[in-house]
């Protein structure tokens, strides 16, 4: 039976009605409209669902809409702020980071994790935190320069 | 999926829920094994899901020096990989924790759902069972101490009726002086699942002469993860010396007894076993 779920996302409320047990990566697209949040295997594969879930990254697709409730969801949609785009967002422009696009809103937000818990990674710390990212276009190194470029420019 | 769907945030009325459906109900706090069993069809719906996720007496991570850690039932397995005490007293249990999934499933799936899921792979088990692990099971009828040595029955079998849960797993403190090692062995460096797992707790005598601690755990190379004890009496009381850790990979490889599968042949994993038994004992005893 559907319910009223109540999330956090990007700072702001949204009631929304679903199953308990719909996987949130759907509510997020197809309830909340914010479809920046891509499925790819839906089996915790392949990191396109990737949210950070109270600032930490998770794969959306393994978990339920009522697991989610009380806690702050961020999307990539989150991740500008105030029309300005994240250091990461430009980066990965600058280094021609994105080539068909359906990664780069997971990859940006482990690697906002990683740049929010260790503003200066070494070059293995982003692979590690990227681990959970699948690219098929199979361009790591541009993704893993943009990422430690964003790193360099932060204060 | 469609399934009578509970998430609770007191223990007693979950395990209320539990005694009344019994085995056809599943429990869910990470997630990330279920979701995927039913997804891929490999695990049916259950009748009925309870998320534990919301259950705040089942959070934690606790360690004092006398008694060692308690895992409690929604720590995640990231939780193990980053906390600062496990690093220091148990750093293998760090570095198992770390060779499992993404960074994104370890912030969802938990350690004690890692255990209760009863994998023959599962990468946390070959370190709780040398470090001598025991789970806290509860159910109405009260609660029991199970060891991890005789938690697991089979593939996905587990000791726990179907009306109760574990709510902790206890470590106790690893013996002064000893130390461990976890090595996996897998296709990918990242997201994949052990072809053999091992888990070694070893500890010199005084006078670094004679082995006096020496513990052995295999996993995914028998129905469940197995404490190699009849193996570990080899190396007892003898020098730390290449010969005998040799003797000790032989034994090892013999007792294991893998499938083959899509994975690996069997005939792999047992040469696998003999290679990584011996590096672990290696870690184990030269950094003593």
């Amino acid at each position: 039976m559907k319910q009223v779920f109540t999330l956090n996302v990007n700072g702001e409320t949204y009631e929304v009605l679903a199953e308990p047990t719909e996987p949130l990566v759907k509510v997020i697209r197809f309830r909340v409209g914010l479809t920046g949040t891509k499925e790819g295997c839906g089996t915790g594969d392949c990191g396109a669902c990737t949210i950070l879930l109270d600032g930490k990254p998770v794969t959306s697709c393994l978990m339920l809409v009522a697991q989610a409730q009380g806690k702050q969801i961020t999307t990539i949609e989150g991740v500008a702020q105030n029309g300005q785009l994240h250091p990461l967002q430009q980066a990965f422009i600058d280094h021609g980071a994105v080539q068909c696009g359906f990664c780069t809103p997971g990859m940006i937000l482990s690697a906002k994790a990683l740049l929010d818990e260790t503003p200066h990674p070494r070059e293995q710390e982003v692979r590690e935190a990227i681990a959970g990212n699948l690219c098929r276009c199979t361009g790591y190194v541009k993704i893993v320069s943009a990422i430690l470029a964003a790193a360099d420019n932060l204060p | 999926m469609r399934c009578n769907f509970y998430q609770l945030t007191s223990l007693q009325e979950t395990l209320g829920l539990l005694a009344e459906y019994g085995s056809r109900a599943k429990l869910i706090a990470g997630g990330t094994d279920i979701l995927v069993g039913i997804k891929e069809e490999t695990t049916e719906v259950p009748e009925c899901l309870i998320s534990i996720g919301h259950i705040s007496d089942l959070d934690g991570l606790k360690y004092q020096e006398g008694t060692g850690l308690t895992i409690g039932a929604l720590t995640k397995v990231g939780e193990l990989e980053t906390s600062a005490q496990v690093r220091e007293v148990y750093p293998a249990l760090a570095c198992a924790a770390k060779t499992i999934g993404s960074r994104q499933v370890r912030n969802l799936a938990t350690a004690v759902g890692n255990v209760c899921n009863a994998s023959p792979a599962a990468d946390l088990v070959p370190v709780l069972l040398v470090l001598e692990a025991s789970v806290k099971a509860v159910g109405q009828q009260g609660e029991r101490t199970i060891k991890l040595e005789e938690f697991f029955l089979g593939p996905s079998q587990t000791a726990l009726s179907p009306e109760e849960l574990v709510t902790e797993i206890s470590v106790p403190p690893p013996p002064n002086g000893a130390r461990t090692a976890y090595m996996k062995h897998s296709v990918r460096r990242a997201m994949d699942i052990a072809l053999v797992g091992v888990a070694v707790l070893a500890r010199l005598d005084s006078k670094k002469q004679a082995v006096e601690d020496y513990r052995l755990a295999l996993g995914a190379v028998a129905p469940t993860p197995i404490r190699a004890r009849a193996v570990e009496e080899i190396i007892l009381g003898k020098p730390p010396e290449e010969n005998t850790i040799l003797k000790v990979a032989q034994a090892a490889s013999e007792l294991a007894q893998p499938i083959s599968d899509i994975r690996s042949s069997a005939e792999y994993r047992k040469e696998i076993v003999k290679v990584l038994v011996k590096r672990a004992s290696k870690q184990a005893l030269e950094e003593v």
